[in-house]
């Protein structure tokens, strides 16, 4: 009894115990991210891990943080545009400082546009930026950007976590890659440290010109186990928790200490089929897949109201809305249907009985879970699916190679340029469907082009129309929901559509009681 | 012993070429561009060239393998994930790992070493079934179960553990409180085997003549099991502690991803999916080295254990 009682008394000692890296008295807040960011460089950012974390390091000129189809001032107070949509001048706060403590220029502004320019440091936003002809500092506070020709994402470009304002000094000193290592920007927050696979420290930015953020310090931590992350937050170790199980989420909910937050999300899953290899090729093929699967009672039941039923590659409710023609469009599950269009591709010699062929995936465990479904269904029709579900390293060159037949994904910000270009342009490394056509790439083309929502958003549905609900090159099949999972002491924050971390914006400031 | 510590010593050298050209192989048959997993989808293919450029991905193979090794003598051969020496990034993650693998070595000793005594000189009763029921399923279930069931009970419904992380040195506080579970799990597995062996090693001793001879002479049961019959039994449980070194960084491997603990194994696993390949190579590298001298001292322990061994 008296050693049981040693035993829970040094336990409950330990329980005492606090995070390392924070003192008593600081405002902390533990935030874990499923996959740790490769970079924090935005000129370097390669995708949305880094993305997620470089907003509350540095600023951008433009920001769309609390409204993602309309842009608010941020480094950049105000902006003009001429009417040949061919010269962007932006006039800058004079009131901001980075966190070495020096003043913030357009000098800077140039250098970081630049940097994302310049072939030789591999940006991976370079292409978003490949109409800009060149950016002139006109004097310490106003940048202008020429253009080659108009060019209308590019507001989003600038609004982008990757476009964020590195300081001219020390960057242009030490080079992109040490920059990356130790990062310094204007954000609400200033870098502190990164231990890999351990933590990224960040610390309050006093001086933030929108305002002084509540909290003292951000640690994120990344817990590469969904079940181990949900297990965090459960017991107190995570303040807020993302990208987890639906099981755990509906257990999390009836927690009385945490809040669990959804809402609809950006990033999208898809079935793709080669537009080269037949008879994946053939569109009666792609028909049959999309009537012999009854999509929505799968999707019901692996998303478990963790996503919405997907039509299009463009979210409801995200320019150019059409949502209610595509819905119209998408074929149901009808198994005569199918049955008949894969007897008639068997007669003409275009698909052989027992045609055994693999369906790619990435370890996603709602693609692996919708590819066994589809594989299953096709057996009834004599068509042997297997599932390969492989890491990312492995597959992407199996699917720019033309796959045949794979389930994936994309995530992006909301604006349609970024939702079609990279996957139905024939120029695309993303266009693993291979399918290239004139008219979708011109179409594709006018959209960046034309200045003016409605002539845009008439080339974006054409895309749409014609890709999805003529040549059902790909089904599309959910949008995924974005839960945070926060615990109660967390005041002010809501999970964003894109499952970033906006702490201090000039709507909300977080902070943890 | 000097002549055959250096023999020994001196034959890692050809092992090593050995093992470097086997990564190197098997680096270069597995699918995958390190360009295009560092730089995304969004890479353009300028981007990609210029970085293969950067990273000799392009050369020949051979090239890219002497390059390799120039650089790895050199200490300029650099993680292209990290951009740091491969073998800082490697010896900063050895802190963690040792703590893990040291303290899951130190329990896995004091539990089934006793368990195995006692196992045998108690043979067929209640705590011989129990340990060795308890060892199987050590040694069947995996160390992800094993750590997401002790998770559960320790962090989630008790509350007394954290669920995962590094809390620092082993030796504060908030160290030794993160070590605990991922300790226990990892040691879990080398317990059972350690466990079965010692068991299985003293009935083999106990049975010996001069076991009898000791008792008959009039020495006590305690001084008979532990001076006579454990120190004999004590060679092939040595050598499976030995072996299990090389097990115990496997199974770091996964027990450092269930607990996000930031050590080698997890390092490798992550330089693996980054297509990081300088960092495996150093990674394999360094842990084939450090397996190498373990066994070589395991061998050297031997003649500690019994005079009678020399070393030729």
């Amino acid at each position: 009894m008296k050693k049981l009682f040693i035993t829970l008394l040094v336990l409950a000692s330990f329980t005492l115990g606090l995070c390392p890296g924070v003192s008593a008295g600081e405002k902390v807040l533990k935030i874990g991210i499923s996959k740790e960011p490769a970079k924090l460089n935005p000129v370097l950012i390669p995708g949305i891990y880094g993305e997620a974390l470089a907003g509350n390091i540095f600023d951008t000129l433009i920001s769309f943080k609390e409204s993602a189809s309309t842009p608010a001032p941020c480094l950049a107070k105000s902006w003009e545009i001429t009417q040949d949509g061919k010269q962007y001048t932006f006039h800058l706060r004079k009131d901001v400082k980075f966190h070495n403590g020096q003043p913030f220029t357009s000098a800077d502004v140039k250098f970081t546009l630049e940097a994302i320019m310049d072939p030789a440091n591999a940006s991976p936003s370079k292409e978003f930026f490949a109409p800009v002809d060149r950016v002139e500092a006109v004097d310490d506070y106003t940048v202008t950007l020429y253009l080659k020709n108009a060019y209308a994402p590019l507001l989003l470009a600038l609004g982008s976590a990757t476009s964020g304002i590195l300081p001219k000094e020390p960057a242009s000193r030490v080079g992109m890659d040490a920059f990356d290592r130790h990062p310094v920007g204007t954000g609400a927050f200033m870098f502190v440290e990164w231990l890999p696979d351990e933590r990224i420290v960040l610390k309050k930015n006093p001086d933030y010109f929108l305002t002084t953020p509540h909290l003292d310090k951000v640690i994120f931590r990344p817990v590469p186990k969904p079940e181990v992350m949900a297990a965090e937050i459960e017991s107190g170790g995570l303040d807020i928790a993302h990208q987890m199980l639906p099981q755990d989420i509906s257990r999390l909910a009836k927690d009385d200490r945490l809040n669990v937050m959804t809402i609809p999300g950006l990033g999208n899953s898809y079935i793709g089929f080669s537009h080269k290899k037949m008879p994946f090729a053939d569109v009666r093929f792609r028909k049959a897949v999309y009537h012999s699967v009854p999509f929505d009672a799968a999707i019901k039941g692996i998303w478990r109201g963790v996503g919405e039923r997907a039509y299009s590659w463009i979210p409801r409710g995200v320019f150019p809305e059409d949502t209610q023609y595509m819905q119209k469009a998408a074929l149901s599950h009808d198994p005569k249907q199918a049955k008949a269009y894969f007897d008639e591709l068997k007669k003409e010699g275009f698909l052989k009985e027992g045609f055994e062929f693999p369906i790619y995936t990435s370890q996603n465990p709602y693609r692996v879970k919708i590819a066994t479904a589809v594989a299953t269904e096709l057996r009834k029709y004599g068509l042997k699916a297997r599932v390969e579900s492989l890491e990312w390293g492995t597959l992407f060159p199996i699917l720019k190679a033309d796959s045949g037949f794979y389930i994936m994904g994309w995530g992006s910000v909301p604006d349609p340029d970024r939702w079609t270009y990279k996957i139905f342009h024939s120029g695309s490394s993303m266009n693993f469907s291979k399918y290239e056509l004139p008219d979708i790439d011109k179409a594709l083309d006018l959209g960046r082009t034309l200045v003016g929502a409605d002539k845009r958003g008439e080339q974006y549905k054409y895309v749409m129309r014609k890709a999805l609900a003529r040549d059902y090159i790909h089904i599309p099949l959910v949008f995924k929901s974005v839960t945070a999972v926060c615990s109660k002491r967390v005041k002010g924050f809501e999970p964003s559509a894109q499952d970033y971390f906006h702490l201090v914006t000039e709507k909300r400031n977080v902070t943890v009681e | 012993m000097l002549n055959y510590t250096l023999r020994r010593l001196m034959l890692l050298v050809p092992l090593l070429f050995f093992i470097s050209v086997m990564i190197f192989g098997i680096l270069k048959l597995t699918p995958g561009d390190p360009a295009m997993v560092l730089l995304g989808d969004r890479a353009t293919k300028e981007a990609l060239e210029l970085t293969r450029e950067k990273f000799a991905l392009n050369k020949p193979v051979h090239i890219q393998y002497i390059k390799m090794m120039t650089h790895l003598f050199t200490g300029e051969l650099k993680s292209i994930y990290y951009r740091e020496n491969v073998i800082m990034v490697v010896l900063k993650k050895m802190k963690p790992t040792l703590e893990l693998g040291g303290a899951a070595m130190v329990l896995a000793v004091l539990v089934s070493i006793p368990a195995g005594i006692i196992s045998a000189v108690k043979r067929n009763s209640f705590f011989d079934y129990a340990s060795m029921t308890t060892a199987l399923f050590g040694i069947s279930i995996p160390v992800f179960f094993t750590g997401i069931l002790l998770i559960y009970f320790f962090a989630v419904k008790l509350r007394l553990l954290p669920a995962s992380g590094y809390g620092g040195s082993m030796f504060t506080l908030e160290g030794m409180r993160h070590l605990i579970m991922p300790a226990f799990v990892l040691s879990f597995t080398l317990m059972a085997s350690t466990t079965r062996i010692t068991r299985a090693s003293m009935l083999d001793v106990i049975k010996e003549d001069y076991i009898r001879t000791a008792r008959a002479k009039g020495v006590r049961e305690f001084g008979v099991i532990m001076v006579h019959a454990f120190k004999n039994a004590l060679m092939p449980v040595t050598t499976n502690l030995g072996n299990q070194i090389a097990r115990l960084f496997a199974g770091a491997v996964l027990t450092e991803t269930v607990f996000a603990w930031p050590g080698v194994g997890r390092l490798a696993v992550n330089a693996i999916f980054r297509r990081d390949e300088p960092l495996v190579f150093g990674c394999v590298l360094i842990l084939s080295f450090i397996y190498v001298v373990v066994n070589l001292m395991v061998d050297l322990f031997y003649g500690v254990i019994n005079p009678q061994i020399r070393y030729e």
